[in-house]
């Protein structure tokens, strides 16, 4: 059996840098992630969109679904699944929490 | 065999429509020419990602060979189609066989314009295709110059990326502005100070009166009484169409062809979608190519619509965007043709601009700026006049 990586809940930011209509981009682990906070909650995700290499934080969020800044594909913050074209692949998400005025991964 | 649907082309434009009509519920027979012996794969990535060996060709497709047996497209990749018999309601291709069609899509794309009178021996690149390209890639690997003639939106790209690699540049454009057919100026001064402080030797208002080769070198002799010495030539002037021979019966030139809302031709049964198609929008009563992915995908996936039923006019979508090493720039709707102009951001690295005709927005540009130009590209998207 393979060896999982040891997984551990990280610091991603301060609470106040990650704030409606205007996500945090975070590196932890060597992994881009991004934090929204939305309508529908706060949620991390790849921050890559799976298509084409792009920020999803750089993008449009409305509720809880990201579009892509480059070519409008969309995705549910919640289960990272594709909503729209022309991505076809879901991007990772993450468990977060909120804890003291930070913000926490589990990654 | 009689095919339903025949699509001669198997590029962006191609893809999204096979999707589309499968996706729709249609299981019609579909045939499939490409002259690329490539399955059908995404362009944009191709001057830029790609080129600097970012992407892989399997990272480019969008419709695998297995995916396209998956859709039961029959695609035969590697075949011209030589001529189209509208009365017959055959098209002959390159290798003597005759194929009849119930309906025709024309999907063949463009071809890239070529330099008259390069020297023999010379190493000179269009840039189109993924074959392009990889040529192109195998030339570079001990290339240190490269001159690249055309200020468009691939040469720059080129250009941009080509400095990433380590290369040194020299671009050459006859006329005074970088993307002088369509960027706003704004963007085009931008961008001319963003190559140019990047080191790139950038030539305008300059044009080559002749070239020759020395050693593995092209020379190239300027009309700014210089002369360019490089180990690569890399040629981005512009794309014509290859109209396939029909007996003067399908109206199509070294223009494109041009198509009404629902993207028929003149012809009964045959339309054309992608960069070979010219739509005619209100706003400028002229037909237009749009050279774009967007465009491409838009109407492929609208002429499965068409195929299935649909009576909607194609709503053009002028949305394009251009990667410039880290500058990311999207233009959409008709800037040029604006009275009025509202920077609302600029700032070192970015912009923002909305464009006016009689206080209706109908064209928005940025640099590195998303969320603006999203939400411009929505409002209009919106506007009437985009139909035709």
């Amino acid at each position: 059996m393979k060896n999982e990586a040891i997984v551990t809940w990280e610091r991603a930011c301060a609470s106040d840098e990650a704030m409606f209509d205007d996500p945090k981009a975070v590196t932890i682990k060597g992994r881009e992630i991004g934090i929204f906070r939305t309508s529908e909650g706060l949620f991390a995700v790849d921050n890559i969109c799976s298509h084409e290499y792009a920020y999803l934080t750089k993008g449009l969020v409305e509720g809880g679904v990201v579009e892509c800044p480059l070519h409008e594909a969309r995705f549910c913050l919640k289960t990272g699944g594709c909503l729209q074209g022309p991505a076809t692949a879901p991007v990772k998400t993450f468990p977060v929490k909120e804890e003291g005025a930070a913000i926490f991964v589990l990654v | 065999m009689s095919h339903d649907i025949l699509i001669i082309g198997g590029g962006v434009a191609a893809a999204h429509f096979c999707r589309g009509l499968r996706l729709a519920g249609c299981v019609a027979p579909i045939l499939m020419f490409s002259e690329e012996n490539v399955a059908p794969y995404e362009r944009p990535a191709l001057t830029k990602s790609y080129l600097v060996g970012r992407k892989t060709p399997d990272d480019l497709a969008i419709l695998k060979r297995n995916q396209l047996l998956d859709l039961n497209v029959d695609a035969r990749l590697g075949v011209e189609c030589v001529e189209i018999d509208v009365d017959a309601r055959i098209v002959r291709t390159g290798d003597g066989k005759v194929v009849p069609y119930g309906r025709l899509v024309v999907a063949t794309g463009l071809l890239p314009r070529r330099l008259i009178g390069v020297p023999q021996g010379v190493r000179h690149h269009a840039v189109r295709s993924l074959w392009n390209i990889d040529c192109l890639k195998r030339d570079l690997t001990d290339a240190r110059k490269v001159v690249v003639i055309g200020g468009g939106w691939l040469g720059l790209e080129i250009a941009a990326h080509l400095v990433d690699l380590k290369k040194s540049v020299t671009l050459i454009d006859a006329a005074p502005t970088v993307c002088s057919r369509n960027a706003p100026s704004a963007i085009s001064e931008r961008l001319t100070n963003f190559h140019r402080m990047r080191e790139v030797d950038l030539r305008l208002s300059t044009s080559i009166l002749a070239m020759s080769r020395d050693g593995g070198q092209v020379c190239v002799c300027l009309s700014d009484d210089t002369v360019v010495r490089a180990d690569v030539m890399v040629e981005a002037i512009g794309v014509v169409s290859k109209p396939i021979e029909s007996a003067g019966a399908l109206q199509w030139d070294a223009t494109g062809v041009i198509v009404d809302g629902l993207l028929r031709t003149n012809c009964a049964d045959i339309y054309a979608i992608g960069d070979v198609s010219r739509v005619t929008p209100d706003l400028t009563g002229v037909a237009l190519r749009l050279e774009t992915w967007a465009n491409a995908v838009a109407q492929g996936e609208h002429l499965a619509r068409v195929f299935m039923g649909g009576n909607a006019r194609f709503e053009l979508d002028t949305w394009f965007w251009s990667d410039q090493s880290d500058q990311n720039i999207q233009v959409v709707g008709f800037p040029h043709l604006a009275t009025e102009v509202e920077e609302v951001i600029a700032t070192e690295n970015e912009m923002f601009a909305r464009y006016l005709l009689h206080g209706q927005l109908i064209g928005a540009a940025s640099i590195n700026r998303f969320k603006e130009i999203k939400l411009a590209k929505r409002e209009i998207r919106k506007s009437p006049f985009l139909c035709h």
